[in-house]
């Protein structure tokens, strides 16, 4: 007789001290997991409550400027580094892991209408409406809210007031913009190149990240300009309904790029294929004003004269979050932190306010454990992210009154022009009123 | 308010029939196969080909991708697909790594299994599981029903005549025994001073202990359960409770989320408040709990059908929540939009007074009916 039964030592399935962490073991085997699927699914009900309930976003107000805040940059090189610039001519750097402005001064006459850092994020460039362009240090030993003269440590002038900035991101060159495109060497007094291509105002400016020499602009004549500053030529020129705002290119794609329409909507680009979008994002109720991709790519941030932030994701047709304040007003500029975590926002309230990109993480580390666990419960919610109640409670968000009445009106508004237009067709010649898709609806033209 | 529309989906998707998943038939399924045949165990994939052993852990057919047109669903779809067949033939690779192994009985040479005993089996076996075979003699107030809890650890006993004992089985003692049942309501709360019901009986006798023995002839069973994660089979009989050793009747490997027979208290504690998390909504109870998450893919008419109740419900919920609109301004009164309101009002008493006047009017009718009236009728001479 062979036989051979169940036995289990006790000490083998338990721990020995307090101090051991307790055995656990595991069997996938489905017969031991009764109505496994039903449980997944309250799990993740649970789960998308709780991030409800641990939704809290704003982490802190970075006070000082004493006017609304116009621009915004980060440093390549350091998470903490942050500048601002602001309408009474004033330009901040700040520290994020204190939220203290590291020193100020008065930079420019007017608007500060520009701020970027250089490559290697030792140095500050800002361009305002005095026509200057100016160098500052990174490092002042100045106390906080001390209003000392710093002085810069260069100053480039220019023929007209400027609108934007950006910093090569390899070499030390300097692209502005205003009533043209001016690249700079800061050796020189002068510009090396002049880049125009028949508009009146260009109000943003940008290095691609990836094809250094390929800079892109938007203008107030309602164009996307492509150049290329090896040969110091414009390559293409998209023309939209109504005017870009802000450009931004994708990090990790850099081949799209994403602008900030005054027409509510954001839109993503190919650069090599301008006849369609590649997405449209909406969702704002009003021009939308600046536009900053996460450095993962992933996502991006927008502000808008609506006073709401929102977070897009890079291909998604609505935005995945929005914030709000009673006292925000309206968002001149916003920024993605360099680690993806976190998000800034400028606005006429003279604040600038940090929020965390996902509004119900936790920002102390976590232990793998809890690490684990957050993994799986993002997992279940993703599964059933299509049943009823998942959905409704995860999409759901609080809105002003004033932006949920506009939403509605809007859609009032879309609809009716959807039923006009179906009349229209129904009463013409088939086929003389096309169907045009929304993603090539707002371009007017594309120019070689 | 009761939800007409919900309520009636719920049922019909009770009803439903879920296909079992299809067995796994490609590469990833041989995987398995193969790793399954050197682990061994009690997993059943050992012999045939075409073995259905490997789809223990699939949960359910395939989803049918060559018919998808949509690009982007139908490779989310491909990789969910790749995704389920690697973690099953994960799972399946990983059974080696169980701590325990299944029990077995086999017969040499002439011997039979059906005809080995339990003190052969007692003798044959280590201390610790020849001590699983013993008789409870509770002749007194018996016979006993009885039951494990999930994890197989504890045992509860009822007599007929009222005795109850919960016995831990890990330890070998009786937690607690006797006649009296105390019923508890709001237990933990400041108010409960004295038992919300009480139950007794006048039986006093404490368990007895353990003798080991075999079944004797002549016994009547009562009820027979195996104890979950070990090689026991309990049985109530009118001499009271035996436990024998049935080898290869358990799973040797337990969950320690599911069902954990060495429990400590902390992790009861857990269990219980996971538990309580996890619960099932009433309407999630069903034959079919698998529903949720499903495609519904029913009548399109009978789920148009649902969704249109669900929505007459929710307008007629917010027409009454409406706030009554005001037009004519300047001419618009309250008393007046009370008069207009009071207009519709169907009240017993005005529809007394109209079917009145109704009734007036008919018999007014019949009477001219019957003596139609002309110009000079009223020059007749009437007969009375």
């Amino acid at each position: 007789m062979k036989v051979k039964v169940i036995s289990r030592n006790e000490s083998d399935y338990t721990r020995e001290r307090k101090s051991d962490i307790v055995k656990v073991f595991h069997n996938p085997d489905p017969a031991l997991h009764p109505f496994e699927r039903a449980r997944e699914y309250k799990r993740a009900l649970n789960a998308v409550k709780l991030d409800k309930v641990f939704a809290k976003p704003f982490a802190r107000s970075l006070s000082g400027h004493r006017d609304a805040i116009s621009c915004f940059a980060r440093s390549k090189q350091r998470l903490v580094d942050v500048a601002s610039g602001s309408c009474d001519g004033e330009l901040r750097l700040w520290d994020l892991s204190t939220g203290n402005s590291r020193w100020s001064t008065i930079a420019h006459t007017g608007f500060v209408r520009g701020v970027t850092f250089s490559r290697d994020g030792e140095n500050l460039w800002s361009c305002g409406d005095d026509k200057l362009v100016k160098m500052w240090g990174r490092d002042y030993e100045s106390e906080v809210g001390e209003e000392r003269a710093v002085e810069p440590e260069l100053t480039l002038m220019g023929q007209h007031a400027f609108l934007g900035i950006d910093h090569h991101w390899k070499e030390s060159l300097i692209a502005t913009c205003g009533v043209d495109v001016h690249i700079w060497d800061p050796q020189r007094s002068e510009p090396l190149h002049t880049l125009s291509w028949g508009s009146e105002s260009v109000v943003s400016v940008r290095f691609n990240p990836v094809e250094h020499n390929v800079l892109a602009s938007t203008a107030s004549d309602r164009s996307i300009i492509l150049y290329d500053i090896r040969t110091a030529t414009s390559l293409r020129k998209l023309v939209l309904n109504k005017r870009s705002n802000r450009l931004c290119w994708n990090p990790m794609e850099a081949f799209n790029f994403v602008v900030a329409n005054e027409d509510h909507n954001l839109y993503t680009f190919d650069m090599r294929k301008f006849d369609s979008a590649l997405c449209v994002h909406k969702d704002h109720v009003s021009a939308v004003l600046d536009v900053d991709f996460a450095p993962t790519g992933r996502e991006f941030v927008s502000g808008s004269y609506d006073r709401t932030v929102r977070i897009f994701k890079y291909n998604a047709g609505r935005s995945r979050e929005v914030y709000h304040g009673k006292r925000m007003q309206r968002i001149w500029s916003v920024l993605f932190s360099g680690d993806a975590k976190w998000v800034l926002s400028a606005s006429d309230d003279f604040n600038i306010r940090l929020w965390k990109a996902n509004a119900s993480e936790s920002v102390k580390p976590l232990l793998p454990r809890e690490q684990r666990k957050l993994e799986y419960l993002d997992k279940l919610k993703d599964r059933f992210k299509e049943t009823a109640d998942v959905k409704r409670i995860s999409r759901h968000r609080h809105l002003p009154k004033a932006i949920l009445k506009a939403t509605k009106l809007k859609g009032i508004i879309k609809d009716s022009k959807k039923r006009k237009e179906n009349n229209v067709r129904k009463h013409s010649k088939p086929g003389a009123v096309p169907y045009v898709a929304e993603r090539k609806k707002e371009i007017v033209k594309e120019l070689e | 308010m009761a939800k007409e529309g919900k309520e009636r989906k719920r049922k019909r998707m009770e009803h439903a029939k879920v296909p079992a998943r299809r067995t796994l038939d490609d590469e990833g399924d041989e995987e398995i196969r193969s790793w399954r045949q050197t682990s061994g165990g009690n997993a059943n994939g050992s012999s045939k080909s075409g073995d259905k052993g490997a789809t223990k852990y699939s949960r359910g057919d395939k989803n049918v991708i060559r018919k998808i047109k949509d690009k982007k669903l139908k490779m989310q779809i491909k990789r969910s697909e790749r995704d389920i067949r690697e973690a099953a033939a994960k799972a399946a690779r990983a059974e080696i790594l169980l701590p325990a192994e299944a029990g077995h009985l086999e017969a040499e040479g002439m011997e039979k299994t059906h005809r080995f005993q339990q003190k052969d089996i007692k003798q044959a076996v280590d201390i610790g599981s020849s001590k699983k075979i013993y008789t409870l003699r509770l002749e007194e107030f018996g016979p006993y029903s009885f039951d494990y809890s999930r994890s197989g650890r504890y045992l509860l006993l009822g007599g007929k005549l009222g005795h109850l004992a919960v016995c831990d089985l890990l330890l070998g003692n009786a937690m607690c025994f006797g006649t009296h049942v105390e019923l508890w309501k709001d237990a933990l709360s400041e108010r409960a001073t004295s038992p919300y019901m009480t139950h007794h009986t006048k039986a006093k006798q404490s368990l007895a202990c353990p003798p080991p023995a075999d079944l004797e002839q002549g016994m009547r069973v009562k009820d027979v359960y195996f104890r979950p994660f070990e090689d026991v089979l309990g049985i109530s009989h009118s001499h009271g409770f035996s436990s024998i050793l049935v080898p290869g009747s358990g799973e040797p490997n337990f969950d320690s989320f599911e069902a954990n027979p060495f429990q400590n208290k902390k992790q009861r504690r857990e269990a219980e408040i996971h538990a309580l998390l996890e619960k099932l909504d009433p309407d999630m109870i069903s034959l079919n709990p698998n529903f949720i998450g499903n495609v519904d893919t029913y009548d399109k008419d009978v789920i148009a059908e649902e969704r249109r109740l669900a929505r007459e419900e929710n307008l007629t919920e917010r027409q009454r929540q409406k706030k009554e609109k005001r037009h004519a301004r300047g001419r618009d009164r309250a008393g007046k939009r009370y008069k207009k309101k009071q207009f519709n009002v169907i009240e017993e008493r005005k529809e007394d007074a109209r079917r009145h006047i109704a009734g007036k009017k008919e018999d007014k009718e019949d009477k001219e009916d019957k003596e139609p009236v002309g110009v000079l009728d009223r020059f007749r001479v009437k007969l009375d």
